[in-house]
């Protein structure tokens, strides 16, 4: 078996890491600066024919270092990490060349350090629970045992030809921070998976494929196997018989996997810069009703367990709990980093994401739909006539205007049941409209990621067909 | 970076520990590469930044199944530790006696940079992006956001295999891009995108690519969206131009194509050599040979040469877009497609510059032909399913076609459609086939490669427009 991998002992190496790093720039006459560090390692196994199909192990670090010269931003990345004074220093004076050539600017700023550090650190995080030992073991025997057994379950259903993408996997990672503002700080966590795919076959060659995944930090908290193998071949064999639909304008209705991605463009919608720029549909929206009252968008970026959760957000400012989009349907805050806070002349909001080696940007931690009561399948049913939506195409909506069209599969649903399966049409409105349009809202959130939304319906959308 | 890529021994002992328990295949794919990225935005350049990365990648096949593993330590104790992680896929318990003498293969020569970006200082090259905003500038004095784009990539790669063969290759990629956004009289916003780049170096940017013509080009597309309506929705007759159009192509049928979803049985086109599958206007190749293009190589991730391969003549399914181990697996030949993100990923069947060859008609005469019907100058994004075939385009310029004539500008129209259903209403094909300009990159498993997307001007009789507009029959 593996040795034993110690969370406390990665967040130390990588956190020293990023130290040494911000000490040599500091060392070069550099006073603003920050850098960030990632490692992480992982096992993928993919199986078909009750073959391995994949098996790839995986271990990654990468660094970043940000300095700001008078008001000049350069930016200097590693799909790797210095190893020595000569390379950190090498590293750094590519920034430094590259901040000579950048525009200076008054909004360029490293904000304060108000995260929590140290003890306080130490103390939050362990209540975050991201860490299961049993996952950090990177488990070959477990990944296969998983995939084996899941595709077993799947082909052996009597509509089922084969099996497709069903596989299993284990990790874990570690990101530290370390900034010339005073913060400093690490964590790290654990992530196991299962996903299961289905193919059936229909008529004119078609395939129809249904899939289903589980994921989490902790392997106890995956989703039972057979009840992946059940979903993803139920729905393949939901499809069979899919076709078109006349143009219509009718009720729609989001799953909650659409839901999730329709509430996470206008979370993005709401990204500090882009309100900087007007380049997003949200720009003048700040203050009026855009959501239909009674349902909020809850951020906590605390929640035991999950994935999105942190203390400090990627410049060391605190994360803190709030309703991102209240209850009368108003937005309260834009998703800052310090640089759009600024240009804004707001304060920062705890949102700056980056990655090992990026430069920051807005994101959310975890995020909520709250609100709401009933199922889909309680939806449905309230449902005269109307499209139930369960899988879009396309890379609408268009962020600046805010137009939504896209391609659509699902089902129509007829005096409040599924009457058949629907493929080969779009759907279209804006985001505007459809954020105004909610007239129903579920309790059944898919909890599987950091952003977690039920079943909506919108009051009508164009549907085109044939 | 210091590190220099791997010596012929180590590269030599690290296929053979690979292969000690008895696997069909290995290879060892080791990449440096170090990438600048610099955006110019309403005239400030916010950040810059520089990447470099540098790591080996080892894969063993057996049968169906594939090891894999990637290090970014380039010490001969790292790479050999993965080299026996992966050699265990095969079951053959003991050292077997490999021996895998490699012999030095010259690859070709369609990706050869002649000006390489690190030749070039950076504000020569922050020079592209302020000839871009100032010419947009010039044509118009109400923009209210240029975004420009400039990025290159210069990386070393070494492919060794266990067929015996050693490949040195060198890449460069440079790319320019710019987004004009202007606003319409109703406060709506007008986008228009340009760009180009290839892998001849940073010479194409000085010889044969003039940031000012893609400059107007970004305006005049942004402009030519004013008082844009939604587009009539339902069944309709479209006309597509020519060229950047080609995502079509790519979408519709291109990754249908490709074998890994063929040997899986998971296309819709599975099975189907010989059998008519398009109109017999529709000839489509894929070529990575073409000189310096987006899309082109000098060899492909696994050790091919890349071709001239015909995937459907004459609306006649010919082949497949192949790597090694699905072309083993089909017992078919590899096609020079197998290509790879970074060291990080495993080598899958790829488009390299995917293009319908041109017809007989007169683009005018096709347009004069339609007496109501949808033309679309630009797509943004597009996705296809593999098992159906169902895909989607958002049109990112599109006009409405009336008694013969290009009119008035439509917005948030959006394709939707079959591809072989979609190829089979090809009625009738342009003689203006052409290339886009270098920009795409094509998305696959979480893997991203630079592709080419050629296509001349076609009509489709019956293709899906979505929107929010007014039905019309």
């Amino acid at each position: 078996m593996t040795q034993e991998i110690n969370p406390a002992s990665l967040e130390k190496e990588a956190l020293d890491t990023a130290l040494a790093l911000l000490d040599a720039a500091q060392k070069l006459g550099v006073t603003e600066c920050d850098v960030s560090m990632g490692k992480g390692a992982s096992l993928d196994v993919s199986v078909r024919d009750q073959q391995i199909e994949e098996l790839s192990r995986s271990s990654q670090r990468a660094c970043g270092i940000r300095i700001i010269q008078e008001g000049r931003v350069g930016f200097s990345a590693w799909a790797d990490v210095p190893q020595n004074a000569e390379e950190r220093e090498e590293m750094v004076r590519t920034a430094i060349e590259l901040s000579k050539m950048s525009t200076p600017s008054e909004h360029n700023v490293l904000p304060p350090c108000s995260a929590p550090m140290g003890d306080e650190l130490n103390a939050t995080l362990a209540g975050l629970k991201k860490w299961d030992p049993q996952v950090a073991q990177m488990s070959t025997e477990w990944c296969l045992e998983q995939a084996m057994a899941l595709e077993h379950e799947i082909v052996s259903h009597e509509q089922i030809a084969m099996s497709n993408n069903v596989g299993a996997s284990q990790g874990y990672g570690v990101f530290a921070l370390a900034s010339s503002n005073g913060f400093h700080g690490a964590y790290s966590g654990t992530s196991a998976s299962m996903a299961g795919g289905a193919l059936v076959h229909d008529d004119d060659n078609k395939r129809r494929t249904g899939m289903w995944w589980t994921a989490h930090r902790f392997m106890a908290e995956l989703e039972d196997r057979s009840l992946i193998a059940r979903k993803a071949i139920a729905k393949a064999i939901e499809k069979i018989g899919a076709r078109s639909v006349p143009s219509t304008k009718a009720p729609v209705l989001f799953d909650p996997m659409m839901a999730k991605g329709f509430f996470g463009a206008i979370l993005g919608g709401m990204d500090g810069d882009s309100v900087a720029k007007k380049s997003t549909f949200l720009w003048d929206q700040k203050d009026t009703e855009i959501l239909v009252p009674g349902i909020r968008l809850h951020e906590n970026p605390l929640l035991a367990k999950s994935f999105g959760s942190t203390p400090f957000d990627g410049e060391g400012v605190r994360t803190v709990a709030r309703d991102l989009i209240d209850e009368q349907g108003r937005i309260t805050t834009w998703m800052h980093d310090a640089q759009s806070a600024h240009r804004l002349g707001e304060a920062p909001t705890g949102h700056a994401r980056r990655g090992s080696s990026g430069l920051p940007g807005a994101g959310i931690s975890n995020v909520q739909v709250l609100g709401g009561k009933g199922n889909l399948e309680q939806i449905v049913q309230e449902t005269k006539r109307g499209l139930l939506v369960t899988s879009l195409m396309g890379h609408s909506p268009n962020m600046i205007t805010g137009e939504y069209s896209r391609g659509a599969s699902g089902f129509w649903i007829e005096d409040g049941a599924i009457a058949f399966p629907v493929e080969e049409i779009t759907i279209a409105s804006s985001m505007l409209e459809m954020m105004k349009s909610i007239d129903r809202v579920g309790n059944d959130l898919d909890v599987r990621g950091s952003l977690q939304a039920p079943t909506i319906r919108f009051s009508e959308m164009a549907i085109s067909g044939k | 970076m210091g590190t220099p890529l791997l010596s012929q021994d180590l590269l030599q002992k690290t296929l053979e520990t690979a292969m000690a328990n008895g696997a069909d295949y290995a290879d060892v794919y080791v990449q440096k590469r170090k990438t600048t990225g610099i955006s110019l935005d309403n005239g400030e350049i916010r950040s810059s930044a520089a990447g470099q990365t540098a790591g080996v990648g080892i894969r063993v096949t057996l049968g169906a199944s594939t090891a894999y593993a990637h290090s970014e330590d380039l010490s001969p104790e790292a790479i050999l530790a993965c080299a026996k992680t992966v050699s265990q896929l095969a079951k053959e318990k003991g050292d077997k006696d490999v021996n895998i003498p490699l012999a030095i293969q010259t690859p070709g020569n369609a990706a050869q940079a002649l000006l390489l970006p690190s030749q070039v200082s950076l504000t020569d090259r922050l020079a592209l992006l302020q000839r871009t905003e100032a010419k947009a500038r010039d044509l118009r004095k109400d923009i209210e956001q240029i975004l420009g784009f400039y990025a290159d990539t210069d990386e070393s790669i070494q492919i060794a295999t266990s067929d015996g063969h050693l490949f040195h290759d060198r890449r460069c990629i440079c790319r320019l891009s710019v987004r004009t956004i202007i606003e319409d009289k109703d406060g709506k916003r007008r986008v228009g995108v340009s760009g180009g780049g290839n892998r001849e170096g940073f010479s194409y940017f000085k010889d044969r690519f003039d940031p000012e013509a893609m400059a107007a080009e970004s305006v005049r597309m942004a402009e030519a969206q004013l008082g844009a309506r939604a587009a009539p929705i339902g069944e309709r007759t479209v006309v597509v131009g020519p060229r950047s159009s080609g995502v079509l192509l790519h979408e519709a049928v291109g990754h249908g194509l490709e074998a890994d979803f063929i040997r899986k049985k998971t296309s819709l086109f599975t099975g189907r050599v010989g059998e008519s599958v398009a109109s017999p206007l529709v000839t489509v190749i894929d070529d990575g040979t073409i000189p310096g293009m987006r899309g082109s190589l000098n060899v492909d991730d696994e050790g091919t040469l890349p071709r001239h391969n015909v995937l459907i003549e004459n609306g006649v399914l010919k082949g497949f877009i192949n790597d090694k181990l699905n072309a083993r697996l089909l017992n078919e030949a590899p096609t020079g497609n197998g290509r790879r993100q970074s060291f990080r990923c495993i080598p899958i069947p790829r488009m390299t510059s995917t293009f319908m060859r041109g017809g007989q008609d007169e683009p005018e005469d096709i347009v004069k032909g339609v007496k109501n019907g949808l033309y679309c100058r630009a797509f943004g994004g597009g996705q296809v399913n593999i098992g159906n075939g169902n895909f989607v385009f958002e049109v990112q310029e599109g006009y409405l076609i009336e008694n013969g004539k290009i009119t008035a500008p439509v917005e948030g129209a959006t394709l939707v459609g079959n591809g072989p259903d979609t190829l089979s209403k090809i009625v009738a094909v342009g003689h203006d086939v052409g290339f886009d300009p270098g920009v795409y990159t094509c998305g696959k498993d979480g893997q991203s490669v630079p592709v080419n997307v050629g296509q001349p001007t076609l009509r489709i009789d019956g293709i899906t427009v979505g929107g929010t507009g007014e039905e019309q029959s």
